[in-house]
């Protein structure tokens, strides 16, 4: 038989012209397996298709083939009666589907599933049978705590969907799924609260990913990138996080989150500016305690973007405020160093950042020693010969370590750049072109939105509600109500209103 | 007008707050001279008598819901009128933010960039507020409200450092000495010069929801500074006297510079300056705002980038104009006595006189029907 190269709408009704038609896509390297048997009785010809190294065997040995074989009645039925029959009554999985699209059965054997065809019926029968190598849920490594759920998304979205399930098993707990990515055929599945979320930014959210028109979406970043709002900002609009009890938390307040398959992080949002100095520990620790580490990132963060500047701006123009000794002290350690304070600084800056990214990407060992030798040997030499100051050196190493206090690593490349930013504007305007960049930073802030939320909700615009989990987080029994623009109609968290 | 959203209360309350800042910062020496001792009650009272005529505003206001003063105005008087009145409100603005700039530009060479020219800083300054201005009401009232409070607190702690070394209680004694007629003059002195907020609100009221809430933060907002400046300037006299307060310049500023912790802690004018700055980009943004708004109603256009553009331009030639402080410090001392409060009477009592006509006009209309 001549093999149809174009594909058609709906599956053939001949086997001998579907699994020619399939082996003809296929092709030989990818270990698709076709078998052709007689089933019942009436010696009805059958086809069965499936890929051998994304499908489980032992399953269809034992819940498709042997009952197929060992079934000796007599239909008398026309072929989609009798495919009827094999679905109800013979094979015995827990997912069986007719497919008639010929895509649809593209589709299904490249994930794993086996497709059994019945001489001339209209329909095949998709039985899932993947078995995909899967890793098992591990400890964050990128979020860890020390108080709080050793447990991690994985790279399988159903063990991510059964973490969350399992933190929230309440019936208004939806879940929709997607597939995007043209090549990639990515699922995911947008989670959220009915009854809980804003409808407004669940249909937002919805509108946005029917969207996504792209060939391979291979993890959250991108999904990120190709939904979020302004994706151009520096500043994450979203959050990624592979522990599922931060979703789950963030699920009843009112956002919804995203899981993707291939990837062990979830997409959460609409997140203000402050979300990104909260973690897992702040809710499992007293208030007071989770309150004073809190501040500390703010502070972090503030130092990070501000000491070099301020720093340089002291030096370089507003000398009247360092005392005497100290001022002695640093021009000292200027003496004889070439370059102005400006590029020191910002050279400087820029090598601590390669250092980082070099210890970063090697593996291990490696690592640590590329960071020791560049931060102590390189360091000191570098003081020694004369190329910086020591007091810059200090400045730079205590900006860098302060950007690695804030919580989520999605703000440690904004507090970088603001840092860079600032410093060429503390070096041609001192004070002045601080306080300049400080308030263009607060307008840029205040100007954007995730998801329609205002980026430094719930400070502005006001919401009393949402204030008592900014700074310091209060008291649980003080928080009992949700923020105004998550959950505009259920905002009460305590007694049975909590549920509705 | 466009209407990018109603304002919540808080943000209401925030934005007067905001919009009182203004030349009194420097100028309120004045009431030293004039009251002596007590000034700090003149000016607390002086702040709180601008609330009638804010809320006036406000009342004005909702009988043109979305509309601002000169939409009442055009109702009444008819165009032709109402665009003279207008154009002098934008010639208004340009005057007194172009002293603004002069003080704070002068206060910024003086403390931070002695060798720069003082055009350099006013242009910086407005180019920022310009681009603040251009991104709509709704992120400007967002951005006026966040440089108020930073301002506030930066101000506060910078002093909170100094007060239980630095403050003398023998400065305020004896508290009431002066005249009834001395504090009178401050009080007026300072309810003039701060009616800044007033010409503000005419163009704001159109985003102001009319609420018990509104009236309330309105209240709420000018209570708050009248309470922020006097005891800001009380802890000034506390800490240098009122003698020594009637002589200085940017006076905030200038206490901050004589405060010192041992060796170690010097040089807090440097912080309590960034207030300064921050007041004068925030008001500098809403000068910009208003002409831009002004004009656009001016010239009836919708939309208009190339108008911000001229408003921006017209605040940056008359600011380099005057290119001084002490002429920025004496024009808006003119601008406070004499043009600001008869403008913005003239402007209320035309208003009210414009809804009356409107509602005998109606009247008259529904007896014809």
């Amino acid at each position: 038989m001549e093999p149809n190269t174009s594909e058609p709408k709906n599956i053939y009704l001949t086997v001998e012209e579907n699994l020619a038609y399939l082996k003809n896509i296929f092709g030989e390297g990818i270990n698709l397996v076709e078998s052709r048997y007689e089933i019942l009785e009436n010696h009805l010809p059958v086809g069965l298709v499936f890929i051998d190294t994304i499908s489980d065997k032992e399953l269809i040995m034992r819940h498709v083939l042997n009952p197929l074989l060992q079934s000796n009645c007599s239909i008398y039925q026309n072929a989609d009666g009798i495919l009827q029959y094999i679905k109800t009554r013979i094979i015995s999985a827990t997912e069986i589907k007719e497919i008639t699209e010929m895509s649809q059965v593209l589709a299904n054997i490249m994930n794993g599933d086996t497709v059994l065809f019945v001489e001339q019926a209209n329909s095949a029968l998709m039985i899932g049978t993947r078995k995909v190598e899967k890793r098992s849920v591990e400890s964050p490594e990128n979020e860890s705590t020390v108080l709080g759920s050793q447990e991690s998304f994985t790279d399988d979205i159903k063990i991510n969907c059964s973490l969350i399930i399992k933190r929230l098993p309440v019936p208004n707990l939806k879940f929709e799924e997607f597939t995007v990515g043209t090549l990639s055929c990515t699922k995911i599945k947008l989670i959220w609260l009915d009854g809980i979320a804003n409808n407004e930014v669940i249909n937002l959210a919805r509108s946005r990913i029917q969207g996504i028109d792209t060939d391979n979406v291979d993890g959250i970043g991108v999904l990120g990138e190709l939904i979020e709002d302004n994706p151009l900002s520096i500043f994450p609009k979203y959050r990624q996080t592979e522990r599922p009890d931060v979703a789950t938390r963030n699920l009843t307040h009112g956002r919804f989150a995203i899981i993707c398959s291939n990837s062990p992080f979830a997409f959460i949002a609409p997140i203000p500016f402050w979300d990104n100095f909260k973690t897992m520990d702040d809710y499992q620790e007293k208030p007071i305690s989770s309150g004073y580490l809190r501040i500390v990132r703010y502070i972090s963060f503030t130092f990070s973007i501000l000491i070099s500047a301020l720093y340089l701006s002291f030096v370089t123009y507003n000398q009247a405020i360092v005392p005497p000794n100290l001022a002695l002290n640093i021009a000292q350690g200027r003496e004889g160093v070439p370059f102005p304070s400006v590029l020191e600084l910002l050279l400087l800056t820029f090598f601590i950042t390669i250092i980082r990214e070099a210890g970063l990407r090697m593996p291990g060992s490696v690592g640590y020693f590329v960071g020791t030798l560049a931060a102590v040997v390189i360091g000191q030499a570098i003081v020694t010969a004369g190329y910086v100051s020591a007091s810059l050196i200090i400045i730079v190493a205590v900006s860098t370590i302060s950007s690695f206090a804030i919580s989520t690593t999605t703000m440690l490349y904004p507090s970088r750049i603001l840092n860079y930013i600032f410093i060429i504007l503390a070096g041609c305007f001192g004070m002045f072109g601080v306080v300049c960049g400080l308030a263009f930073l607060l307008w840029y802030l205040s100007s954007l939105e995730s998801f329609g939320m205002p980026y430094l909700y719930p400070l502005i615009p006001y919401d009393k509600n949402g204030i008592s989990d900014v700074f310091f987080r209060a008291r649980y029994s003080v928080i009992k109500t949700r923020m105004k623009f998550l959950s505009p109609h259920n905002r009460v968290r305590t007694g049975d209103k909590g549920i509705k | 007008m466009e209407i990018e959203g109603k304002l919540s209360h808080s943000l209401t309350a925030l934005l007067v707050y905001g919009s009182s800042m203004g030349t009194i910062i420097y100028t309120f020496t004045e009431v030293t001279t004039v009251t002596g001792k007590p000034f700090w009650i003149a000016i607390l009272i002086g702040v709180l008598a601008i609330i009638p005529f804010a809320l006036w505003i406000l009342i004005l206001g909702s009988y043109k819901k979305g509309g601002t003063l000169f939409d009442i105005l055009e109702d009444g008087i008819g165009k032709f009128f109402t665009k003279i009145l207008l154009l002098l409100y934008i010639l208004l603005n340009i005057a007194v933010s172009a002293s603004m700039l002069n003080l704070s530009a002068g206060s910024i060479k003086v403390f931070f960039l002695p060798r720069t020219p003082l055009y350099i800083i006013i242009f910086f300054i407005v180019l920022m507020s310009t681009i603040f201005a251009n991104s709509g009401f709704k992120n400007c009232s967002r951005l006026i409200a966040m440089l108020c409070v930073l301002a506030t607190i930066n101000y506060f702690i910078g002093f909170s450092i100094s007060f239980f070394n630095n403050f003398e209680i023998e400065f305020l004694k004896p508290i009431f000495d002066t005249s009834g007629s001395q504090l009178l003059k401050g009080v007026l002195f300072t309810t003039e010069n701060d009616a800044e907020c007033l010409l503000f609100l005419m163009i704001a009221v159109d985003s102001i929801p009319q609420t018990k809430k509104h009236y309330l933060a309105i209240f709420k907002g000018l209570l708050f500074w009248s309470l922020i400046l006097s005891i800001a300037t009380l802890i000034m006299e506390g800490i240098i006297g009122q003698d020594m307060l009637s002589r200085v310049a940017a006076a905030g500023v200038a206490v901050a510079s004589d405060i010192r912790l041992g060796s170690f802690l010097s040089g807090l004018e440097i912080f309590i300056m960034i207030t300064y700055q921050l007041i004068a980009i925030l008001k500098t943004t809403i000068f910009i705002y208003c002409c831009f708004t002004a004009s656009k109603k001016l010239f009836n256009v919708p939309r208009g980038k190339p108008l911000l553009i001229l408003s921006a331009l017209a605040v940056f030639a008359a600011s380099s104009w005057l290119n001084s402080y002490n002429i920025g410090y004496f024009f808006s001392i003119f601008l406070g006595n004499y043009i600001i409060p008869a403008f913005v009477l003239f402007i209320l009592l035309l208003c009210t006189i414009s809804v009356f006509i409107k509602r005998r006009r109606e009247g008259k209309n529904a007896n014809e029907n």
